[in-house]
């Protein structure tokens, strides 16, 4: 346990040990404050509990095939997702015992860890920095509010965290995908490096390149660089992938600052109106059901876009029925996603004489071409950008042929035609009518009021994913692909993992919870910096902002602590 | 089949190379009983065993049940299966049955391997047909899966993901330009 302030209490409480937490934690301390750590989730050692890790297919539990049953009935949310399975289902949420609500037509799916370092143990890892033409969409627009920063803003913070989370990516020059710092790109295969080029002779100003990842080629602060070992989600005890566990919480710890506590759910915090700051964080202990309440003269809501927005919901000032941050009526509403499941795939002739060696945690990157330079008269606003890649089919085509015995055996080893496969990921625009609220009377296994969503799609959502998928199955022709496949799925809120909005940042506290600091307008000692605070989504993966924002909110929360303003 | 016969057909296909673990594999194997009495016949299950050994037989590298696929076969029918898929299942094996009864006047147990393979053959033509009939494509459906179940049993045991796949799960390194004359077998992790 790390050392506790004078008065008995810490100097700051940071809620939530994922990608924004493990941040938070790790400026804070190394700014010298004592930081109690809160995760609800159950306390996990940095490669001890990666169960799955190198496990050979033959050990698998269950023969490898997943439980279905166990699956149906308690993880019906969870399993939903690529990265779950029998390897890794002890990172996850268990629906059953956690469960919230939403309208059976309108299903909303929230994606959520039980862990400490959070979903940061199982993301995707792609990593994309922000532009002004992102922050500056809704102004220009006039979408929902502006954003109260530019890119100029943030920059530094982007800089500054991806020289410690090692971001591998190459320079391109890109002013809506501002180059970042990278360490060497891994590479594009040769039928990647075929279809990038056939794209952009075919359609100038459209590029492909290999994704920006936050996994290593590069050693750094003790990492290993990537071996190349396939699924990242299972854990890396060689730290090759950025992870709480692998990067922030291992560097909070050695300021000998920190005081982690797992299994510690934060009901709501306990605000004092007179001075508007939050005096203290209510806990329940997840295996005892023990209540506590821990003091601190700051606090930073990292707990997801969701926890964060339900703990402000949960959090009333004394005799008030509604929650403190909630003046703007913004609070829970104007939630977003990004639109996925849509792309297209197709057969990519020839090269056969090549086959990738090693299994590339990352894919390649198209980013958004659409609306670059203002509306451009095709019916949405804004855009999206494709991830995806080429390799080879496995045996699952021979297996479809009639034919068994020998000469089956031996043409089983040989894998099926290239393909190639461009998803795309959309901005959601926010809106108000977009929401998560506490149930009236739904509650949890602790009493706490159950999360109810409200999500729909636009017309802008389904207009663009129409265009995504249109324009996937032209780039594949100009690639030259066959038997060409578009797909547009059934949408699905919080399907994307890149739930944002809630408690979205703003210059005036009538329209928005928190400010350019990322500061509570109604508290000024508590801060939300994960995915909650924004104020719209991009169509880039959102991680690396969060990250960005927390460094700034924290570098900027220090520095008021310290001139006495908070 | 014992363990100990297993492991001396081991020996001779794949040459004296047995590596330690590979033989800790083949002495760990043991094979089960049918844990579910009454979800399936003997007959039934015999047929699913002697399909798998069709499907994947004994050439430079050993056989489906060689490797455990039965044991495979056993578990995903006896325990993973849910009740429909395994009564539909079991109900193609049966179709299979009267196929041959009809072909041969005989039990598929009791065909000889030319008359099997080539009744298998006929199963898969017919199955594969624009417009299956109804028990043609039922018959069909259990061959296609026993294909499935067969392969995915057989790369998913250490013998034989070791024999029929370049098993590599440590590469170290990305080549995206590597030439597959190079492995000649499709990667494993």
């Amino acid at each position: 346990m790390g050392k506790l302030a004078r008065d008995g209490g810490y100097d700051a409480i940071v809620v939530g040990s994922g990608i924004s937490g493990g941040w938070a934690a790790k400026e804070l301390t190394e700014k010298g404050l004592s930081v109690l750590l809160l995760e609800r989730g159950k306390p996990i050692t940095h490669g001890i509990d990666y169960i799955g890790e190198h496990q050979p297919p033959w050990e698998r539990a269950n023969m490898g095939l997943r439980p279905r049953d166990l699956y149906d009935s308690e993880y019906p949310i969870q399993s939903t997702s690529y990265a779950f399975d029998e390897t890794t289902r002890h990172f996850w949420n268990n629906d059953a015992e956690n469960p919230y609500d939403f309208r059976e037509d309108k299903p909303f799916h929230w994606l959520r860890t039980d862990v400490v370092g959070g979903r940061s143990l199982l993301w995707a890892r792609q990593s994309y920095r922000w532009s002004d033409l992102d922050f500056e969409a809704n102004q220009r627009e006039g979408i929902a509010i502006d954003w109260p920063i530019r890119y100029r803003d943030i920059a530094p913070w982007y800089s500054y965290v991806e020289r410690f989370v090692g971001v591998s990516g190459d320079v391109q020059g890109l002013p809506e995908l501002p180059d970042g710092e990278f360490q060497k790109p891994m590479e594009m295969n040769v039928v990647e490096k075929h279809v990038a080029k056939k794209i952009s002779n075919a359609f100038p100003g459209r590029k492909m390149f290999i994704g920006r990842v936050a996994t290593l080629t590069e050693p750094l602060h003790g990492r290993a660089p990537c071996h190349y070992c396939g699924p990242c989600h299972r854990g890396c005890s060689g730290g090759s992938y950025f992870s709480s566990l692998s990067s922030t919480l291992p560097a909070a710890e050695s300021t000998g600052n920190l005081s982690l506590m797992a299994n510690s759910l934060v009901e709501s915090l306990e605000y004092d109106a007179a001075s508007q700051k939050v005096t203290g964080v209510r806990t329940i202990d997840t295996k005892t059901k023990e209540k506590n309440v821990y003091r601190s003269r700051l606090v930073f809501l990292c707990a997801s876009t969701i926890g964060s927005t339900q703990i402000l919901l949960n959090s009333f000032a004394d005799g008030e029925d509604r929650s403190f941050a909630n003046d703007s009526d913004a609070l829970g509403r104007y939630m977003m996603d990004h639109t996925y499941k849509a792309g297209a795939r197709g057969i990519i002739p020839g090269f056969e004489e090549y086959y990738p060696y090693g299994y590339r945690p990352n894919g390649i990157y198209i980013p958004r071409f659409r609306n670059l330079s203002g509306d451009e008269g095709l019916g949405f606003s804004r855009g999206y950008g494709y991830q995806g890649g080429a390799g080879r089919i496995g045996w699952g085509e021979r297996l479809k042929k009639p034919g068994f015995g020998a000469d089956f055996k031996r043409e089983l080893r040989i894998p099926g035609p290239w393909y190639m496969s461009l998803g795309g990921f959309g901005e959601i625009l926010p809106y108000a009518e977009n929401t998560m609220r506490l149930h009236p009377k739904k509650q949890d296994r602790f009493g706490i009021p159950q999360v109810t969503f409200k999500f729909e799609f636009g017309e802008n959502e389904r207009r663009h994913r129409k265009d995504l998928v249109e324009q996937g199955v032209k780039m594949l022709e100009a690639a030259g692909a066959s038997q060409i496949q578009s797909y547009n799925d059934e949408m699905i809120g919080g399907a994307a993992i890149h739930e944002m909005g809630t408690a979205r940042m703003g210059r005036d506290p009538r329209e928005s919870v928190v400010n350019e600091y990322n500061q509570v307008h109604a508290a000024e000692n508590v801060f939300v910096t994960d995915g909650a605070c924004m104020t719209s989504a991009s169509c880039v993966n959102p991680s690396l902002t969060y990250m960005a924002l927390t460094a700034r909110a924290a570098d900027y929360a220090v520095k008021r602590l310290q001139a006495g303003d908070i | 089949m014992n363990r100990r016969e297993i492991l001396k057909l081991l020996s001779i296909s794949l040459g004296a190379s047995l590596t330690p673990s590979i033989e800790a594999a083949a002495l760990s194997f043991k094979p089960k009983a049918n844990k579910l009495e009454g979800s399936w016949t003997h007959d039934q299950r015999e047929i699913t065993h002697i399909c798998a050994e069709l499907i994947m037989p004994q050439t430079e590298t050993p056989s489906a049940l060689q490797v455990g696929v039965g044991d495979f076969i056993d578990f995903v029918v006896n325990s993973w299966f849910t009740k429909e898929e395994r009564k539909k299942f079991l109900r193609g094996l049966d179709e299979i049955n009267r196929l041959s009864r009809k072909k041969y006047e005989n039990v598929f147990l009791s065909l000889s391997e030319a008359e099997r393979i080539e009744l298998l053959n006929q199963i898969e033509a017919n199955g594969s047909e624009n417009r299956p009939s109804r028990k043609d494509k039922l018959a069909y459906s259990s061959f296609l899966k026993l294909k499935e179940l067969t392969v995915v049993g057989y790369y998913t045991s250490e013998i034989g993901l070791r024999a029929e796949r370049a098993y590599v799960p440590m590469p170290g390194k990305y080549d995206g330009f590597f030439r597959f004359d190079q492995v000649g077998k499709q990667w494993a992790s």
